[in-house]
């Protein structure tokens, strides 16, 4: 295939990708990287590997990807296990939201995040190549064993007595991996991995090679060539033999690994050291040189899935000497290739033919770069990135939501109160600031408290909410890490529970020091906006920031916030009336999307409710399209004794419940709001929750949860009375984005 | 400095090491005669008494001496089971385009005589190698060569040169006279060194031979032993193990060391006073992909530095080599590693004839780095690549002797390919003598090395009164720095330095030659010597 064919094309994505490592140029890093240099112009991509090498890239020319570093391998006792097991579900955790995943390697398939094309390479060697191949000089001792686990360079030790037991662990772990496609490389492969996992493999994609990189330099007749990592079953000690039976050539062993010392023991002991070199640390083009140089190619691993260096001595022209196995006998042939059981002598065989007839290892090395043209990486890539594409323009299909809401998202402003009541500014026994006249039903609460983010999580949903707003606050001191925290708990806690909840963040930010904000934004951006249940408007992550009138006019501070969230979608949260649209163009500089107003009773006087909430209604969408609206059940701070908030605000009593009633009834009179938010679930101190207290036990949750029904009858649209319950509006709230069906 | 203890062992005779297994093959003549119509001519060989040499297995390799590379120029190989320490003769005999060996009191257990003779001109002297090997894995235990002349101008020749090479000791002279210290008369000094340069190729690589020519000159009595020197100049100079037979206690030996030394174990145990000079020895592994056994060798002579530890004084030729040598050597800091400044290069190229040299209009950009991985030749291509775009006459020319193979082939390779643009103005000149060196030198515009050091080139640069572009400083901290232009930035930003010099070389005008005559900081070579004797104790042992 010269290119994907426009059909296939699809717009760009978004994709995570996933390696353990991509530390060193072995095969699988190899693959990966010169795929990524051609995708990097055609989508967004991020990187994502517990080891990364700077080096590598800059090599490689990739300058226009993203690097995210996962936590590292463990360590020490029971590593092996917690490698196998528990490491692929942090890094699970880790990961952002993308449109798409594409894993690579063993154990990435672990990571439960879709749609995802994993592209293993090979199964795990340790388990089914391995597990019975050590000798008994090779284990250490009586009570340990080795194990191997690509790409990590040195061997895990366990207990010997725990060998089998382990394996079978890791074994049962393996098998519960469920990416949505499984790619091969090669058919060979794709027959095993079938064998290992059950599943289907039918979609294979040979690695490529670059035959026009290759430099042209003499043959030498006397150098023997082999390339990879020092493990057993690359069985480089099959090639020292076979290379000890033939009299005048050298061998050229390009790799390392924990395997080294052994086979330089056995080239001594079989007195070629003075002709077998280990070579490491080379550069790609190095590697090129020498395969210029070689007479041939041997390569004799295990049961090779495909074996990209067979490929790269065909580009380089040169035969290839080969064991009978892998997946690389599917791109070669009798008359570029001398494939042989995996004997020393029989390798040894058709070294010396070579060796003897120059002329003959020149024809066949010609012959097999005329095959290896036809297995560029541009075809590989290509062929692969179609798979993807492809995957995720099914699982879209399948998982289709709206573009445009049709019909209204219920948000609800939240506060992390937290350390039981005590040391937080709003929620605490400071009389000026925080003191709470109406206790929560639950007493003084943490929200780091799992029980409380659970019931909390129980009360929203029983509302039919969509979004939970996290108020956050920025002072000088930088963000409130404590209410950080307990939101990413929330985060996380409502993706175990697959809750249908969103989850948005409102920026209250009490500082103008740009390194603070910008570290806050940093902050947020890496710890919770890519947070897979993150609300996205548009295919844009929502961002609010609380908008009291201070920055107005203030450039540096709107700048600084037009350029922290560049790509999302902004939404003011206003305490002050929403100006004209040139008003607003002087004041804001045109920093918001939307606009939506935190509490709407402190407008104005109540007798000009509906005239000012209408003005707002009209402004709130300002050029977006998505109107907003705000309902709240009163407003009351009158018992703080900070002069700056008796000052500043209007008591707004409950009135039984009618103030709040009013507040809707206007929200219901709307056309087709995008947001309608509930202003508040929890600020206490402020008398605005709706949160079950002493004073009104559920009665403000329950008029709550009756509106939300109301509402949604009063502005269901007209896909939803269809019947098709894909395009049914609480659908259509649950799933803003792309998030992922559980 | 070292106590010095001496005994009475050392006093009177040098005791051997027990490292100082004598695996190598004593022969004489140091060259055959083969020069009269159907001559025979014989190699008297002495087989080694080491242990297990009982198994040891003779080998007679002949090449052409122009063209030894087989099968062309290959004649063939005469294999010989022999004991240890067993005395025998091998008759050589040259008639109608074959060479034959045979022994009178041996015989031949294996060989093979090429049927497809090779192409021999009237003229052509044969290399004949002596190899010993392992009786049951083959492997190469020694190896020496010696040169059959068949033509007598040649023969005659090839003895000229090798006189030339290191002069008689001046008898005329008192022991250094024009110096300040006593050469005690009843010693010797023996120079070792690893490769030794051919002798119209000298500049290179002349501390070894600079030495002992200066010696010589001085009436000190030396001689010079080598593991891979011009096989014409056996005799006057000496396989480096033949040195156990000839060392007295009261002998001195200065070993220069830049690669691997197989003698290194028995030199360091030697009970006689000695100085280990350690010269530069690449670490990159940049040198595997074109030649992993010269990288192996660098490597093994890292790792197995630390025996200098056993010499009298340790020295190194700049300031970034004599850390690393003292890091390696005494990782304790409880010595210290001398730096030893250059050898008089001015009177080198002083007593060098020129020939000239005018082949290229435009002004020529000099690359007198070997060629090399490690010697950044790629990166001058790149950087010339940009220099023409702005200076279309400009020429590189690359003067190379023993450029490493593969990587020569390498570079022509990129030269067809990735820089076809600029073939036509680049030179690679190989295997250069001395005197077109010089030429070129005096003939260039500029000189430019982008390797980490260019320590030797900075001197010549000086001498030659040429700028050097470098990417980096002098691997000596107290080098002059008046030749050296730095270049930074991008290579962008580099060919426009090289530009800006061409249009104004006044700008970059060095110094002058004067600069290299300024007193020296550090001791010479002789210096160091004069350490080594004026040490504490008896000469006669070391306390190592």
């Amino acid at each position: 295939m010269a290119g994907t064919s426009p059909e296939l094309q699809l717009k760009s994505m978004d994709i995570g990708i996933i390696i353990p490592e991509l530390g060193k140029y072995g095969g699988a890093e190899r693959f990966l990287i010169e795929c990524l240099g051609r995708w990097q112009h055609q989508h967004q991509i991020t990187v994502y590997a517990a080891v990364f090498n700077e080096a590598l890239f800059r090599e490689s020319g990739l300058t226009r990807l993203k690097t995210k570093l996962l936590s590292p391998r463990f360590e020490g006792e029971n590593a092996t296990l917690l490698n196998a097991t528990l490491l692929p579900k942090m890094w699970q955790a880790e990961i952002g939201r993308h449109d798409i995943y594409h894993a690579h390697l063993w154990p990435t398939h672990l990571i439960d995040l879709h749609p995802m094309v994993w592209y293993p390479h090979e199964p795990l060697r340790q388990l089914y190549d391995q597990r019975y191949s050590q000798i008994s000089d090779e284990i250490l001792d009586d009570a340990q064993r080795k194990l191997h686990f690509y790409p990590k360079q040195t061997y895990d030790t366990v207990d010997g007595r725990h060998h089998e037991a382990i394996l079978r662990v890791i074994e049962t772990f393996d098998a519960t991996g469920r990416p949505d496609r499984v790619v091969a490389n090669s058919r060979y492969s794709a027959g095993y991995l079938e064998q290992v996992y059950g599943h289907p493999v039918s979609d294979v994609v040979y690695p490529g090679v670059t035959v026009s990189d290759m430099p042209e330099l003499p043959s030498e007749r006397d150098v023997v060539l082999t390339i990879g990592q020092l493990w057993p079953h690359k069985r480089m000690r099959l090639i020292i033999e076979s290379i000890a039976q033939v009299e005048g050539v050298q061998l050229h062993i390009v790799g390392s690994g924990p395997e080294q010392q052994r086979l330089e023991n056995l080239a001594e002991n079989m007195g070629v050291a003075d002709r077998v070199f280990f070579l490491h640390d080379l550069e790609n083009y190095e590697v090129q040189i020498l395969l210029a140089r070689c007479l041939c190619v041997v390569f004799a691993p295990v049961r090779e899935p495909f074996g990209i260096v067979a490929l790269e001595a065909l580009a380089a022209g040169k035969p290839l000497i080969a064991v009978n196995e892998g997946g690389f006998a599917e791109v070669v042939d009798d008359r570029c290739a001398l494939l042989v059981q995996p004997r020393p002598a029989a390798l040894a065989s058709e070294i010396r033919k070579l060796f003897n007839d120059p002329q003959l290892a020149g024809k066949m090395g010609r012959h097999g770069r005329e095959i290896a043209k036809k297995y560029s990486w541009d075809r590989t890539a290509d062929e692969l990135i179609a798979i993807v594409e492809d995957t995720h323009k099914k699982w879209r299909a399948r998982h289709r939501t709206p573009k445009h809401i049709s019909g209204p998202l219920f948000a609800i402003h939240y506060f992390n109160w937290y350390r039981e009541g005590f040391g937080n500014a709003h929620w605490c026994d400071d009389r000026a600031t925080g003191w709470v006249t109406d206790m929560p039903e639950l007493g003084y609460y943490s929200s780091m408290s799992g029980d409380t983010i659970s019931l909390h999580i129980d009360q929203m949903e029983s509302m039919g909410i969509d979004v939970v707003v996290f108020n956050l606050h920025v002072s000088d001191d930088g963000l409130d890490i404590y209410q950080l925290t307990a939101a990413q708990r929330m985060l996380s806690i409502a993706k175990e529970r697959n809750s249908t909840l969103r989850f948005a963040v409102n920026l209250c930010l009490y500082t103008r020091d740009s390194d603070i904000i910008e570290q806050a934004g940093s902050l947020l951006r890496d710890s919770m906006i890519t947070d897979e249940n993150y609300l996205l408007l548009d295919g844009k992550p929502v961002f609010m920031i609380f908008w009291s009138g201070a920055f107005d006019s203030d450039a540096d501070v709107v700048e600084q916030l037009k350029h922290l969230t560049t790509g999302f979608f902004r939404m003011g949260v206003y305490t002050r009336p929403t100006g004209t649209a040139g008003v607003e163009k002087r004041k804001t500089h045109e920093l918001f999307d939307a606009i939506s107003q935190f509490s709407p009773l402190e407008l104005s006087a109540p007798e000009n409710w509906h005239a000012v909430w209408q003005k707002e209604y009209q402004g709130s969408s300002q050029a977006s399209g998505h109107h907003c609206v705000t309902v709240s059940p009163g407003y009351d701070a009158s018992h703080l004794t900070d002069p700056a908030r008796t000052k500043a605000s209007r008591p707004i009593p409950h009135n039984d419940g009618q103030t709040y009633r009013q507040t809707m009834k206007f929200a219901l009179e709307q056309e087709a709001p995008s947001f309608v938010f509930i202003s508040t679930f929890n600020e206490f101190h402020e008398n605005s929750h709706i949160e079950p207290s002493q004073d009104h036990g559920t009665r403000y949750m329950e008029m709550t949860r009756d509106f939300v029904a109301k509402a949604r009858k009063t502005w269901k649209p007209a896909s939803a009375r269809t019947g098709d319950p894909e395009k049914k509006m609480r659908s259509a709230a649950g799933k803003t984005g792309q998030g992922h069906a559980k | 400095m070292p106590n010095r203890i001496p005994t009475a062992d050392n006093i009177s005779t040098l005791k051997m090491p027990a490292s100082a297994r004598k695996l190598h093959v004593d022969f004489r003549p140091d060259r055959l005669n083969l020069t009269a119509a159907g001559a025979t001519a014989v190699l008297n060989i002495k087989m080694p008494d080491i242990p297990g040499a009982e198994s040891a297995i003779l080998t007679i390799d002949a090449y052409l001496l122009d063209n030894p590379v087989h099968p062309q120029g290959h004649f063939g190989w005469w294999s010989f089971s022999i004991d240890a320490n067993r005395k025998f003769a091998l008759e050589f005999a040259f008639r109608d385009g074959c060479l034959a060996v045979s022994s009178k009191t041996e015989e031949i257990s294996d060989r093979w005589v090429n049927m497809d003779e090779p192409d021999v001109s009237a003229s052509q002297s044969i290399l004949v190698h002596v190899v010993l090997r392992h009786g049951i894995n083959n492997s190469i235990l020694s190896q020496q060569s010696l040169v059959a002349f068949r033509d007598d101008t040649a023969l005659k020749h090839a003895v000229k040169q090798a006189r030339a090479y290191l002069p008689a000791v001046r008898r005329d002279q008192d022991l250094l006279a024009k110096h300040n210290f006593n050469w005690p008369s009843e010693s010797r000094l023996h120079i070792v060194a690893g490769a030794l340069p051919r002798p119209q190729q000298l500049a290179g690589d002349l501390h070894a031979v600079a030495l002992a020519r200066e010696l010589a000159a001085n009436g000190v009595p030396c001689s010079l032993y080598a593991t891979e020197f011009d096989s014409k100049l056996r005799g006057v100079v000496r396989n480096t193990r033949e040195l156990l037979g000839k060392i007295q206690p009261s002998d001195i030996v200065v070993l220069f060391y830049e690669d691997r030394e197989l003698n290194l174990p028995w030199l360091s145990e030697l009970q006689c006073r000695k100085a280990f000079i350690c010269l530069d020895i690449p670490r990159s592994p940049r040198l595997q992909a074109f030649d992993a056994q010269a990288h192996r060798n660098h490597q093994a002579a890292w790792l197995e530095m630390p025996a200098a530890k056993m010499f009298d004084i340790v020295a190194a030729n700049s300031d970034v080599l004599a850390k690393e040598v003292a890091a390696a050597v005494f990782p304790d800091g409880k010595r210290d590693v001398v730096v030893m400044d250059f050898i008089d290069r001015t009177t080198f190229w002083d007593e060098i004839a020129t020939n000239p040299f005018t082949q290229f209009a435009g002004p020529v950009l000099l690359c007198p780095a070997r060629l090399e991985p490690n010697n950044g030749f790629v990166k001058t291509l790149q950087l010339f690549e940009k220099l023409l775009a702005i200076r279309p006459d400009a020429q590189l020319l690359a003067a190379s002797n023993r450029p490493r193979h593969v990587y020569f082939k390498y570079i022509e390779s990129l030269l067809a390919t990735r820089f076809s643009g600029i073939q036509k103005n680049v030179s690679l000149r190989l295997d250069i003598d001395d005197a077109d060196l010089k030429g070129m030198m005096q003939a260039c515009a500029a000189m430019i090395d982008l390797s980490d050091t260019a320590n030797q080139h900075l001197t010549d640069a000086e001498i030659f009164e040429k700028p050097l572009f470098t990417r980096g400083g002098p691997a000596n901290t107290q080098a002059s720095s008046q030749c050296n232009f730095r270049l930074f930035g991008t290579d962008q930003d580099k060919a426009e330095a090289l530009v800006q010099f061409l249009k104004r070389p006044a700008a970059f005008k060095p110094a002058g030659r004067e600069i290299h005559h300024r007193e020296p900081a550090r001791p010479g070579l002789l210096n160091l010597l004069e350490d080594l004797i004026a040490l504490p104790g008896p000469l006669n042992g070391s306390a190592f």
